[in-house]
């Protein structure tokens, strides 16, 4: 067992196979020894650190990502694998701040699968989407200028057929 | 007095000492708590400001070219991100499929976004129409990144000389697939990249204007003599303007690669005929799929020993089965699809001929291959009986 502690100061005991699902943690682990003892997981708050254990503890019998693995990876297999599949989903249908914040500690911890699916579940917010539409998803003032506006709609004219 | 109520919602007027306000002050006060109360609960926000800019390019690194078309609309700062980076539109492409007429200034401007000066790496996609009814001219815009896409498709009217000039510089190229019409009437106008694997070639017609040219073997001679296609596809649409000896060339240079071949509807397309021999004894050791369909008895002699599907549908004006019986070498064909009518006389010889097919799987008859004088049922026994496999008939 491994103990992490969140920036508020809430100790979480975590089974070492869990924790090694971040490659930042199974680092140190590996640095310090059996021995590790408590880990600060500084700028993680509890809520969103319980959250990402519970990622982590569901998947800890995946196989671990290889490093350069999305080399040789095409760009229309991206496109395609933004299904996301239904564990995955239910897990991240939280409110932007957690799910932005959940996206921030998997790239500080290195957590590549929960990264991945993090950005993919951002990704389906804006596809098949107006501007109009992401604006009111995510809050966003539209800041063009009249004539910059009507500039972009004449070069897209076209982009409203769809 | 506490309230009951959870932090962050509103507290009624009444239990909160305000009762001395007017109507107007408590719709005033209650109005502003509920709106504090609603700021808190809503926690959209622009990921842009929050997360990093590499993971900002990861997220829209998933998007399609549709979708950063509409993102690049969103804000000042979006449109920075998404235009300066040229990855996002080489890896999404360029698809201006749905687009009537092409606006060539937009094609431009996504053009400057997806290849910006100094750039080498090339345009994963660009993608014209392909409606029918869509055509349009050969963009001058094309001409000048050709030399920078690794894959293409639309619909193109070209004559053949302009065809020469737009694909001699698509030298990165990798998949083709085109719907062509105009004289283009060679083969070889479109093998300028060592790198091609995928060419898919629709025939919409040949001009009215131009005549059926007959390629010269000095142009056939312009096939290169090796390459790595995997996947020809050449649907001729019973006008396309084929030469045996350029179709032969091209499948002799990719004898080793070549994973699917399909070669439909081109009949009495050129001055000389494709032929039953146009691609004899020619062995493809790697062909796992073979659609032919070049019309009345003609059947491809070749050896594809790994051949998994073989169809030979819409095989005109064959009413007996000796055509298809001179088919040899397909040891592995798991599924057949065609269209003869037998006489029963031939069902024999066809179980005979499918019971070398020990791996047949799935088998396609249209229409029914039996003339009412023999009950389907005792054809399909036959047939399981020998090759054991086989699963599915469908007559």
């Amino acid at each position: 067992m491994v103990t992490l502690v969140s920036s508020d100061g809430v100790s979480f005991n975590v089974d070492q196979k869990v924790a090694s699902r971040s490659a930042l943690i199974k680092n140190m682990m590996e640095d310090i020894g059996e021995d590790a003892g408590e880990i600060p997981v500084p700028n993680v708050s509890s809520n969103v650190l319980k959250k990402v254990i519970e990622y982590c503890t569901y998947h800890k019998d995946d196989p671990l990502p290889q490093s350069g693995e999305d080399e040789g990876t095409s760009a229309a297999d991206k496109k395609k694998s933004t299904v996301i599949d239904d564990w995955d989903y239910n897990f991240l249908q939280v409110d932007q701040e957690m799910l932005f914040e959940i996206i921030l500690t998997a790239n500080y911890l290195d957590i590549k699968p929960l990264l991945d699916v993090g950005c993919k579940t951002v990704a389906n917010m804006i596809k098949g989407k107006t501007p109009e539409e992401i604006r009111r998803t995510f809050n966003i003032a539209n800041d063009f200028t009249p004539e910059e506006e009507a500039q972009i709609r004449r070069e897209n004219e076209w982009a409203e057929d769809r | 007095m506490p309230s009951a109520l959870p932090s962050g919602m509103a507290t009624p007027f009444f239990q909160s000492g305000l009762a001395m306000m007017t109507p107007l002050d408590h719709h005033s006060h209650f109005a502003a708590q509920l709106s504090s109360a609603t700021k808190k609960l809503d926690t959209r926000q622009d990921f842009t400001d929050v997360l990093p800019t590499e993971i900002c390019h990861a997220i829209f690194s998933c998007l399609t070219f549709d979708d950063l078309v509409a993102s690049h609309q969103v804000s000042r700062n979006w449109n920075s991100i998404i235009t300066g980076s040229g990855d996002l539109w080489r890896e999404a492409g360029i698809h201006m499929d749905r687009r009537t007429p092409l606006n060539e200034v937009a094609l431009k401007k996504y053009v400057s976004y997806a290849l910006p000066e100094g750039t080498t790496q090339p345009l994963s996609h660009l993608q014209l129409h392909r409606n029918y009814t869509a055509e349009i001219p050969a963009p001058q815009t094309i001409f000048n990144f050709a030399h920078n896409i690794s894959s293409f498709s639309g619909h193109l009217q070209l004559t053949n000389k302009a065809a020469k000039q737009l694909f001699c510089k698509m030298t990165q190229l990798e998949h083709l697939d085109l719907v062509v019409s105009g004289d283009v009437l060679s083969l070889s106008v479109f093998w300028n990249s060592s790198k091609l694997e995928t060419l898919r070639l629709s025939y919409r017609g040949v001009a009215d204007d131009s005549s059926i040219i007959e390629v010269t073997d000095e142009e056939s001679q312009l096939v290169p003599t090796t390459s790595s296609l995997k996947y020809i596809a050449v649907d001729g649409l019973y006008d396309a303007p084929i030469s045996p000896s350029e179709l032969r060339a091209t499948v002799m240079a990719c004898s080793s690669s070549l994973e699917y071949l399909s070669i439909k509807n081109c009949v009495y397309s050129s001055a000389t005929p494709l032929s039953e021999h146009t691609l004899d004894k020619i062995k493809l050791p790697n062909l796992t799929a073979l659609i032919y369909n070049l019309g009345e008895s003609i059947l491809p002699n070749i050896m594809c020993p790994k051949l998994k599907h073989l169809d030979l549908s819409r095989f005109e004006g064959c009413e007996d089965a000796i055509p298809l019986r001179r088919i040899w070498g397909f040891p592995n064909v798991e599924t057949v699809v065609f269209n003869q009518s037998i006489q029963i006389a031939d069902v024999m010889e066809d179980v005979l001929y499918f019971g070398r097919m020990k791996s047949l799987k799935t088998l396609t008859c249209m229409p029914c291959p039996v003339n009412g004088e023999e009950p389907v049922t005792n054809w399909k026994t036959l047939l399981r009986n020998y090759s054991p496999l086989l699963n599915t008939i469908n007559v």
